[in-house]
């Protein structure tokens, strides 16, 4: 269908068919071989792994989910727990990224958000090829170090016993 | 070749590929080739010269759209010339099972 003779084109030389595989190529240049489509999954998991790499992010999520996250870990096959916190908004071309983290005391906060914005941007549009237009941080709680009864019962490297 | 001959075939090169953790029928499990008495989940393959639709959960590491294209072009030398539509449907960690 593609076939009809080039009329408009200013170069006669040009070919329709663009040679595939020189650059990896965003994903709306695939028209005549097929369309590509990554779910909205494909791009939370990819943005709750790299913003986690960022040294100072305890946890990602809000109270709510964080509190259904621990649960759901202990469910076989519920699900992981890489995307809490995580919403997303992906379309053809682009992706649009909300995060809700929680700090570690004594991090830098405008620092580390702009760490986790620069680490999650180029994860994702690395690995996915879309242009991600925004990433908003919500910094909804932080984690203090010493504080035991509110520390998350995850804490799983703190198997220690309280007696000696 | 038949229709049955030609999903299965697309679903095995599909899977040989390395990045490819397994093939998905989305979110409904309505992507598929519907044969009788059994469907190739993750496949929707009509019959020769028509599109192919393909559904995969891949594993994490490297650029997507480099697999996707890679993906597209074994499918292709199954299929010859068709339009080959792939769906991310989602991904895993190189270690999750």
């Amino acid at each position: 269908m593609a076939q009809s003779s080039p009329t408009k084109t200013e170069s006669t030389t040009a070919p329709v068919q663009r040679v595939a595989s020189t650059t990896p190529a965003r994903l709306a240049d695939e028209t005549s071989q097929g369309k590509t489509s990554i779910a909205s999954s494909v791009v939370q998991k990819i943005a709750g792994i790299a913003a986690r790499e960022i040294s100072g992010v305890h946890a990602m999520g809000g109270g709510v989910s964080r509190a259904f996250g621990a649960l759901r870990e202990r469910i076989p096959g519920g699900g992981t727990s890489v995307s809490t916190g995580v919403a997303v908004e992906v379309g053809e071309k682009q992706a649009a990224i909300d995060l809700d983290i929680v700090v570690e005391y004594g991090a830098s906060i405008v620092d580390l958000a702009r760490a986790v914005r620069r680490n999650v941007i180029t994860a994702v549009e690395r690995m996915t090829g879309l242009e991600v237009i925004e990433v908003n941080i919500s910094v909804n709680d932080i984690h203090l170090p010493d504080t035991n009864g509110d520390d998350d019962s995850s804490a799983g490297d703190s198997g220690k016993s309280r007696v000696e | 070749m038949s229709s049955t001959e030609l999903a299965d075939t697309i679903a095995e090169t599909v899977l040989a590929h390395p990045a490819v953790h397994r093939l998905d029928p989305g979110p409904f499990g309505a992507l598929a080739s519907y044969l009788p008495g059994r469907r190739v989940e993750g496949v929707r393959a009509g019959g020769p010269g028509e599109a192919v639709e393909i559904g995969v959960v891949l594993t994490l590491g490297g650029s997507l759209p480099e697999v996707v294209d890679d993906l597209r072009a074994r499918v292709r030398l199954v299929t010859g010339d068709v339009p080959v539509d792939v769906t991310v449907t989602d991904v895993v960690l190189a270690g999750d099972g």
